[in-house]
């Protein structure tokens, strides 16, 4: 019942954020199409989001039974997770289908600052090159006390404690602190690049402010998170959680990341992302030659996304699908 | 103090990099630079704009090669203190004649009014003064 009711209740916070996610981009956009200033305050923009919500939340009522009703706690969090995303996926790709009648053309001229930006990521070099630093001592300290250690470690935590476990050999025990260096190793990435790699919007100064805070707010939660993967995992030291509380700290830091980056968003400026509506595949991917930038402000969510058309994009999202496949492969 | 800012317009007919070196040209000739400030690195200023590397680069490559830029640091371009040039020759003198007769045809035929065209050369006279 508990697992019912915590599939129920990811269900529910899914709804609950996507519900408001119209509010959360710049006032000219709406569905990730641009719109005439005002055009969300109107009768026509308003009866959109309406019915957005009420999509929504009428695929998120279909759902909750069969979450309720799972034959397996697997299957419940899956289909709470993928189901809740899906539905309101689908309510923003119909919703931004009835808006582009309404779309604005985007402006054509661009500003930028003629000055250089000296502008670093928060932490500077010592919070981008540390993790390893930490993941490479502990893969020593493994390496010094490997004959102390059991045969058997565990590899996967459920609510009751280790449920999944694996033997003790040289890949499955390095392999794991190679995997999180490569997961270290993109997220930190991610987080350079939201600072050097994207676009910078040139605005009046307090709106610049918003928006280097923005702009930090999200490199700070990517490094955050590369910081938890090296210090948190693997659970190797002792055979067991280094932090025991790591997940639940993860969660908490995401909770209170998300809470920040909501509180800081684009809703009081106007001037749109200076990208063009045709370069963005069902509102969600955006994939632009022309641009340079290696990531833009999402139109759909908070915080950045990839330019497709980049092939940076493609070996990134490549090494954060394939490398957790990669350690579960190694582990096995 | 806000920085110096640049504005193109992707609609109009002027390609992208001419527009950069005439905008950037602008604010070195009203001294909003002084030599030895660097100018934003061409990645930066190509991202922000949203056009391609190269562009930045070629309209970087033109104003140093007028004598405004040093090219050769590795962060950015860094002004230059430009020497007068000397006094333009007379061909060049009819090229520039004509090429501010064709400007003024231009906005006139783009619904600018004669006084404010007036206004606006009056002013760059002022600011040659000064």
């Amino acid at each position: 019942m508990t697992i019912a009711l915590l599939s129920l209740a990811h269900l529910l916070l899914i709804a609950l954020a996507n519900s408001a996610h119209p509010r959360w981009t710049h006032p000219d956009l709406l569905f990730a199409v641009t719109v005439p200033p005002g055009f969300r305050a109107s009768p026509a923009g308003a009866a959109l989001v309406r019915r957005y919500r009420q999509l929504g939340w009428a695929g998120t009522a279909l759902l909750a039974p069969v979450v309720l009703l799972p034959p397996r706690l697997g299957p419940a969090f899956l289909l709470a997770i993928l189901g809740g995303l899906a539905v309101w996926l689908a309510a923003f790709v119909l919703s931004r289908r009835a808006t582009l009648p309404y779309a604005a053309p985007v402006d054509p001229v661009r500003t930028a600052a003629l000055e250089p930006r000296p502008e670093e990521v928060p932490g500077g070099l010592f919070a981008l090159l540390a993790p390893f630093a930490v993941l490479a001592a502990r893969a020593y300290e493994c390496h010094l006390s490997w004959e102390e250690m059991p045969l058997r470690f565990p590899i996967h935590w459920g609510l009751q404690g280790p449920d999944r476990w694996t033997a003790k050999t040289p890949a499955a025990v390095y392999g794991q602190f190679a995997t999180f260096a490569l997961l270290c190793a993109v997220m930190l990435y991610m987080a350079w690049a939201t600072v050097h790699r994207a676009r910078r919007i040139t605005a009046p100064a307090s709106a610049a402010r918003a928006q280097q805070r923005y702009r930090r707010l999200s490199a700070g939660g990517l490094i955050g998170l590369g910081w938890i993967f090296a210090l948190g995992f693997p659970p190797l030291d002792n055979m067991t959680l280094t932090l025991p509380y790591a997940p639940f700290l993860l969660l908490a830091m995401v909770a209170v990341w998300l809470v920040a980056m909501v509180r800081s968003t684009w809703s009081d400026m106007p001037g749109g992302d200076q990208t063009a509506d045709q370069h963005w595949r069902l509102g969600v991917f955006y994939v632009n030659p022309e641009d340079p930038a290696l990531l833009v402000e999402k139109r759909f969510g908070l915080g950045w996304t990839l330019n497709f058309a980049n092939p940076i994009s493609w070996v990134l999202l490549a090494a954060i699908v394939g490398v957790p496949l990669l350690g579960l492969l190694v582990i096995r | 103090m806000l920085p110096p800012l640049i504005r193109i317009d992707l609609s109009i007919a002027t390609p992208v990099y001419r527009q950069i070196v005439d905008a950037v040209r602008t604010h070195l000739v009203d001294g909003a630079f002084a030599p030895g400030d660097h100018l934003p690195p061409v990645r930066q200023l190509a991202m922000d704009l949203g056009v391609h590397f190269n562009t930045v680069a070629e309209a970087y490559r033109i104003l140093a090669e007028e004598g405004w830029l040093d090219l050769k640091r590795r962060r950015g371009a860094l002004v230059l203190r430009r020497g007068v040039p000397r006094p333009a020759d007379p061909a060049a003198a009819m090229l520039f004649a004509r090429r501010l007769r064709e400007l003024v045809a231009e906005v006139r035929a783009a619904g600018v009014t004669r006084p404010r065209i007036l206004r606006e050369l009056l002013l760059v006279a002022k600011g040659l003064e000064a």
